[in-house]
């Protein structure tokens, strides 16, 4: 009988020591410090998409023309494909958005006559410039105006032929006509004048 | 003789008996215990949040021991660039206007000599579409009144494992922070779209952030 009474006794006090052992393993593992805070503000950045082609036409080659009023300028209907003519040049900008777009663009002229040292470039003064949006009724989107008279394009010395802006897709034809004025002194010596078509968008 | 023998059998089985049931309790007990408490702080915690979430205030909230405290605050606002294009990131970084930064504030309250050891980590969202290489993150710390960079302007990196202060696998640690004295850290971070990005369509990009504390060496 005792000695069942110590046996008792000597497992209630390892199951306590257990316990208490049990206990402390606890109590140390909450003492450890442990923060996580997951953060409820969202941070978004969403984007838009533009997505242009332009078609800047055959480039512009005027050599030795004779001068033409303005009345006959404006309504020339040669495409100068062939080169060498005084006629109308076509050119369009498009831009597919994705998203909300909304900026400017420039439709300018630069001058590639220079290029060619040999050249005998003719003066901006006596070039005549005229640009329609190339539709049947032909709206007229640029009087008559020499190429000295065109502004200068936003971030070089190119002539700027047609600017407008635009919020979403967009299409834009031109048609610059090209001629050389009445006043161009005519001589003997041949002079020329090239350029091309080009495009810029802003937003 | 015999009889003795038996006796002393049917004694040891009946110790055996006893001890098993008398483990079979403790255990039982220590689980009871552990699944209380660890309820009660559940609720505790949940009760927190549902009460700061109502009044449309900065969450708070601190896990441990009375003698160390930690908060982390977000600002009401945060990022939201829409339209986004691709921008240099001397322009990125100097993001300023309204929805194009995002501040929140670090805090710790330490009474022990243990110092300790937080860490940012940035979370994104599952449906984002953009590539992480197309967007650039930026953090900057206040110091003195005037924000510095903590460092430079690039892309989104997963981490590959969770690491040892609590930030997850798949997320970016933006900085760690060894705290030997209570205080709190201001930031400030900006996202933008990289200038090296080609989009071709309409994508989002959604960060949040997270703050994870231990105990410090």
């Amino acid at each position: 009988m005792i000695e069942e009474k110590n046996k008792n006794i000597k497992l209630l006090v390892s199951l306590l020591l257990v316990f208490v052992l049990i206990f402390i393993i606890i109590g140390a593992s909450y003492a450890a410090f442990y923060y996580k805070k997951e953060g409820k503000i969202r941070n978004v950045i969403s984007t838009r998409s533009v997505q242009c082609t332009f078609n800047e036409g055959t480039p512009i080659y005027i050599k030795s023309a004779f001068p033409i009023s303005d009345e006959v300028g404006k309504i020339l209907m040669t495409d100068t494909a062939t080169g060498y003519e005084q006629g109308y040049y076509d050119a369009t900008i498009s831009c597919e958005c994705k998203g909300s777009c909304r900026g400017n663009y420039e439709i300018y002229l630069t001058d590639t006559t220079n290029k060619d040292s040999t050249i005998d470039k003719i003066d901006d003064k006596y070039i005549k410039t005229y640009v329609t949006n190339g539709n049947e009724l032909e709206q007229v989107l640029s009087p008559v105006k020499t190429l000295d008279q065109l502004e200068t394009a936003t971030t070089n010395d190119d002539k700027v032929i047609y600017k407008g802006d635009f919020a979403g897709t967009f299409s834009q034809k031109i048609r610059l006509r090209l001629w050389i004025g009445e006043d161009y002194p005519v001589g003997e010596k041949v002079q020329t004048f090239k350029a091309k078509i080009n495009a810029k968008i802003s937003e | 003789m015999k009889t003795e023998g038996t006796n002393e059998k049917t004694q040891e089985k009946k110790y055996s008996r006893k001890i098993i049931i008398s483990l079979i309790v403790v255990v039982i007990l220590v689980f009871s215990v552990i699944t209380l408490s660890f309820t009660a702080y559940v609720n505790l915690e949940k009760k927190e949040q549902a009460k700061n979430e109502e009044q449309h205030q900065h969450e708070q909230s601190q896990k441990g021991q009375d003698n160390v405290f930690m908060t982390y605050v977000e600002d009401i606002n945060g990022i939201r660039i829409e339209n986004a294009s691709p921008v240099r990131d001397e322009v990125g970084k100097a993001l300023n206007g309204k929805g194009q930064y995002f501040d929140f504030t670090v805090s710790t309250k330490i009474s022990k000599k243990t110092p300790i050891v937080y860490e940012i980590a940035a979370i994104k969202d599952k449906n984002s579409t953009l590539d992480d290489k197309d967007v650039k993150i930026y953090l900057e710390k206040q110091n003195s009144g005037t924000y510095e960079q903590v460092f430079e302007p690039q892309p989104f990196t997963a981490l590959s494992e969770k690491t040892q202060v609590g930030s997850p696998k798949g997320a970016m640690v933006l900085k760690k922070v060894k705290k030997t004295k209570s205080g709190s850290d201001n930031y400030r971070l900006r996202m933008w779209i990289s200038d090296k990005a080609t989009i071709t369509d309409v994508k989002t990009y959604t960060v949040t952030v997270n703050v994870y504390g231990v105990y410090g060496d």
